[in-house]
């Protein structure tokens, strides 16, 4: 690997996981982010998903955009990023069926993620099958970073729990709000105000 | 002459073609996997449903290979009207037990509910599908709320969701209901009248059935 391409491959990597984190920074794949993260195992298991299915959808995208008409562009794209969610799941059905009870229809809805649509976007059609790769599963990873962090506050708080093992004393009373949905738009906005003030502070 | 396919690229004709032949590539695939894995998740469904049924009549197993053959030896099942019947074979105490489904808050709650012989108390409850809230209708499947179900009093015929604290639920088995959800009413309504109509099914199936 050239000296070129190494600094390539850290700084994508950098840049999806802080400075252009999907989640933190352009603030997109949302609302899985408020539906899974009140459990630390669904997250990762979601998390991973992302990170998967953006990976290789990204590749296969690269690799046939010199055959994709630009009028249909959009439509392959979706058609593409589908079949890798669909193939996820089947494969989730048939050999992890507890966790893909359990993620029930999130697991389908990773096809609407913007992150997956975003990177095809922004990086796939312009970049060699490789760095799509590398871009797709580091964004997905960064995608996967913010939402563990959002689901051990939420698991902690809401269960009094960490990966579904009882960490918290008897006699600490679970904050409910912790469980639902709305509580992580407070956690995640938190999570963006201080990543985002790092990240600025660190501009200047 | 060579023919570059790609010059034509904004083609109608290229444009079509190229959407027919890239989708069906990826469906073809992807039926293919599907069929491969068919048998596995059809297992799989199986087995979800096996480990409730003895899950529901307090039938003890260590691992899936154990419930299979437990099951396959135990228990017997009977479809009496479109609805499937569960019961213990002799010599053991015989147990009737129900396949259920109704819409929950979310989705469908899809269960089994176990009675002993004499219809007088529940022998317990098991879910095989249900996508209700995580953290609040979603709690039905936790241990504290399906224990109140074992060994409860029937009282006419059903058992009451009462608003109770939770962890550890109603512990009174003589009373006829169990706690409800905090948080979940929903859930916890759509789950008390399905259980009722559940458990009538059940009577008058085994009666029909001569079970």
């Amino acid at each position: 690997m050239s000296l070129n391409a190494a600094t390539n491959t850290t700084r994508i990597l950098k840049d999806n996981l802080f400075r252009n984190n999907p989640v933190a920074s352009q603030i997109i794949g949302i609302c899985s982010a408020l539906a899974v993260t009140n459990n630390l195992i669904n997250t990762f298991i979601m998390g991973v998903g992302v990170a998967l299915s953006t990976a290789f959808s990204s590749f296969t995208l690269s690799l046939m955009k010199a055959w994709i008409p630009q009028k249909v562009r959009m439509i392959i794209q979706v058609l593409v990023l589908s079949f890798y969610v669909i193939l996820l799941d089947i494969l989730l059905r048939a050999f992890i069926p507890d966790i893909a009870k359990a993620l029930g229809p999130y697991i389908g809805l990773i096809i609407t993620n913007c992150i997956l649509m975003g990177r095809a976007e922004a990086f796939a059609q312009a970049n060699p099958p490789g760095a799509a790769f590398w871009d797709g599963l580091t964004s997905g990873i960064g995608y996967l970073m913010v939402l563990m962090i959002v689901a051990f506050f939420r698991e902690l708080l809401g269960f009094g729990t960490l990966f579904g093992v009882p960490v918290l004393p008897d006699q600490f009373i679970p904050w409910t709000i912790m469980v639902m949905a709305p509580s992580a738009f407070f956690v995640l906005a938190i999570y963006i105000w201080i990543h985002n003030t790092l990240l600025a502070k660190k501009r200047k | 002459m060579k023919l570059n396919l790609l010059e034509y690229k904004d083609h109608k004709a290229y444009l079509v073609g190229f959407a027919v032949l890239v989708t069906f590539i990826f469906v073809l695939v992807l039926s293919f996997v599907n069929e491969l894995t068919k048998e596995q998740v059809k297992k799989n469904q199986e087995l979800f449903l096996i480990r409730a049924v003895l899950e529901s009549m307090q039938i003890p197993y260590q691992n899936d290979q154990e419930a299979l053959t437990i099951y396959r030896g135990r228990i017997g099942v009977k479809e009496v009207r479109g609805k499937r019947i569960f019961f213990t074979n002799p010599p053991e105490d015989k147990k009737y037990a129900i396949l259920f489904s109704g819409n929950g808050l979310w989705s469908i709650i899809q269960g089994i509910i176990g009675v002993d012989s004499q219809f007088e108390r529940l022998t317990g409850i098991a879910f095989v599908e249900q996508n209700e809230t995580p953290g609040l209708g979603g709690r039905i499947e936790e241990p504290w709320f399906k224990g109140q179900f074992q060994g409860e009093k029937l009282v006419n015929g059903t058992v009451a969701f009462r608003t109770g604290q939770a962890d550890p639920g109603d512990r009174d088995k003589d009373n006829g209901s169990v706690d409800a959800i905090t948080g979940a009413t929903s859930t916890s309504k759509s789950l008390e009248t399905i259980l009722k109509k559940a458990l009538k099914d059940l009577e008058e199936r085994v009666k029909e059935g001569g079970l």
